[in-house]
């Protein structure tokens, strides 16, 4: 079938727009630096890679635009962001991990566009799955997360959660193909999400770090809403109100049952251990209030002297030197990826479960950091996505978003169905 | 060139300055945003083309192929609903690939009837195809973006 090719959104055009967006925020930059070669050399760098992006994006597939466009324009930000947290120096790291996130994005949608290809390939996933598992037990350090390789540091449990994500995915083919085991009937995907996610809830128990156990529940719960809602919101009132009550019975389950040090962070009384337990929190919440609406400039914040400024408070540290303003609007284009497959919705229900499953992770990740930044629930170490600082965060977060421009420029060929033809 | 001396005799200059760069950086994310509108259309016209403007004409009603798989029978959930007992729950799928549509027997007591013949593994369709759903029969039609057959 011939084709005709149809013409892309002006992508100059919403390049223009992220280079004018990074040019006024280091307007704002030497503005409080002044015009000094650092700050030149942060401009260039980040227009500079704005530029080259874009060249990048002309030679992959570019009907989905949106997310690329908004890529670009949030990991410029983060890179602004974490080279003036007090002072201005170049963040070569965290830029480099961001270049590599893109790139990631960019490997991630040519695996992933075929939503047929990809659901094929979830052997391969669980391979990966029990790679990545058997890796954080047997090779980081005692019940730790991360694994130290001299020069660099990795979080393997931060890519399981493409591979979890790509797991949870699932087509109604897939969902169509029923097993029997002493008269009991079941989908053999469906068990195996419940055993991948009984087997991350293990993990996390085992290392102390629960932090990130709430996106995991959150990706499985919601690839368990889109298989009972497949295609239609024929979901029964009364199956509605049975999830609800189960979701409450397991939160106030996990909330009596969860170990002394989770007690503890639960009912603990920041201000009534200011300079102990509660130390960070407090200086989280002070630095939002010192920040105001429009922050006390870029490098002039104090808050960078306190543990995790740039990862686990790193919204409070945005508030304190950009103000609350700048820090919503980051939050708002950071959730502003996985919207926008609610202006182009996903054609194929693999890639919709890819996209709930991005969207959930988004969400949760962001709600628990910044939730916790305003001591509304205890920290739980949990990343913004593109924004904290942390590599394999950002990398895997990156692959997350390649996921979304799947969802929005699919490639909708099945060899193995086309020669099964008439 | 020091502006910090000048911030520090005029604060509001500072709080000017980023309340511009805030609603600048606002008005970028939304156009970006409209554009995505513009792109939803762009898709829309994408999965015409990619979907060859499907339709499936059944006693009146046209039911539009919106996605790449489309669930046809009795159950609750399927996206071509069909309430008598003639039909299964679950008893055909329609899958887009390669700009072709199949339509696959998913286990249907009746079985799927194509042009009048029973199929036993997943055929392709065409326009003007005939469909039989247990009493119910369908035609394969080609409808422009608006949903008027051709």
């Amino acid at each position: 079938m011939t084709q005709t090719k149809i013409k892309p959104v002006s992508h100059p055009f919403l390049l223009l727009l992220v280079l004018i967006a990074h040019s006024a925020m280091m307007l704002l930059v030497a503005l409080s630096f002044g015009v000094t070669p650092e700050v030149v050399k942060l401009a260039c760098i980040v227009l500079t890679s704005d530029f080259v992006g874009s060249i990048i994006l002309q030679f992959v597939q570019r009907e989905a635009c949106t997310v690329d466009t908004v890529l670009l324009l949030v990991l410029g930000m983060s890179t602004i962001y974490q080279s003036c947290f007090g002072g201005l120096e170049f963040a070569t790291k965290h830029f480099a991990f961001g270049v590599g996130a893109f790139l990631m994005c960019q490997a991630s949608y040519v695996v992933t566009r075929n939503p047929y290809r990809a659901e094929r390939l979830k052997p391969l996933w669980y391979v990966l799955f029990f790679v990545l598992i058997a890796a954080i037990r047997f090779l980081t350090g005692s019940r730790g997360l991360w694994i130290d390789l001299g020069f660099i540091t990795i979080q393997p449990s931060e890519f399981v959660k493409p591979v979890f994500v790509l797991i949870c995915a699932s087509s109604i083919r897939t969902q169509l193909k029923k097993s029997s085991l002493l008269g009991i009937h079941f989908v053999p995907d469906n068990l195996l999400v419940i055993l991948c996610t009984g087997v991350i809830a293990v993990l996390q128990w085992w290392c102390r770090d629960l932090g990130s156990l709430p996106t995991f529940l959150a990706v499985a719960g919601f690839a368990f809403l889109l298989r009972f809602c497949y295609l239609r919101e024929k979901i029964s009132v009364r199956l509605m109100v049975f999830l609800i009550l189960c979701v409450c019975a397991a939160a106030v389950f996990a909330w009596k049952m969860a170990p002394a040090y989770v007690q503890e962070r639960l009912h603990s009384d920041i201000w009534a251990d200011m300079s102990g337990t509660g130390y960070q929190q407090v200086k989280a919440l002070t630095a939002i209030a010192e920040g105001g609406w429009f922050g006390k400039g870029a490098g002039n914040g104090s808050l960078v002297h306190v543990a995790a400024s740039r990862t686990d408070i790193v919204f409070s540290t945005i508030c304190e030197e950009w103000g609350l303003f700048t820090a919503m609007m980051t939050v708002i284009l950071v959730l502003f990826l996985p919207a926008s497959i609610l202006t182009v919705p996903p054609r194929s229900y693999y890639h919709s479960g890819l996209a709930v499953g991005v969207a959930a992770v988004f969400m949760v990740q962001m709600t628990l950091n910044i939730f916790g930044s305003c001591n509304l629930i205890p920290f739980t170490g949990v990343t913004i996505p593109f924004i904290s600082q942390g590599g394999s965060s950002m990398l895997a977060s990156g692959i997350l978003a390649g996921f979304l421009k799947a969802a929005q420029a699919p490639v909708l060929t099945d060899r193995s169905a086309v020669k099964g033809g008439k | 060139m020091d502006l910090t001396p000048l911030f520090e005799q005029y604060p509001f200059l500072r709080e000017a300055a980023t309340a511009f760069v805030v609603i600048f950086v606002d008005i970028c994310a939304l156009v970006i945003l409209l554009a995505a509108g513009r792109e939803r259309r762009r898709g829309d016209r994408g999965w015409a083309q990619e979907s060859r403007g499907y339709m499936l004409a059944c006693e009146g009603t046209l039911y539009p192929l919106g996605a790449a798989e489309i669930l046809i029978g009795r159950h609750p959930a399927a996206d071509i609903r069909f309430s008598d007992t003639e039909v299964s729950r679950f008893h055909a799928l329609l899958c887009l690939s390669g700009g072709k549509w199949q339509i696959e027997d998913i286990g249907a007591q009746n079985g799927v009837l194509v042009n009048g013949r029973r199929i036993a593994k997943p055929c392709t369709l065409h326009q003007n195809d005939a469909i039989q759903i247990g009493k119910h029969r369908m035609t394969v039609v080609k409808g422009s973006g608006k949903g008027v057959i051709e």
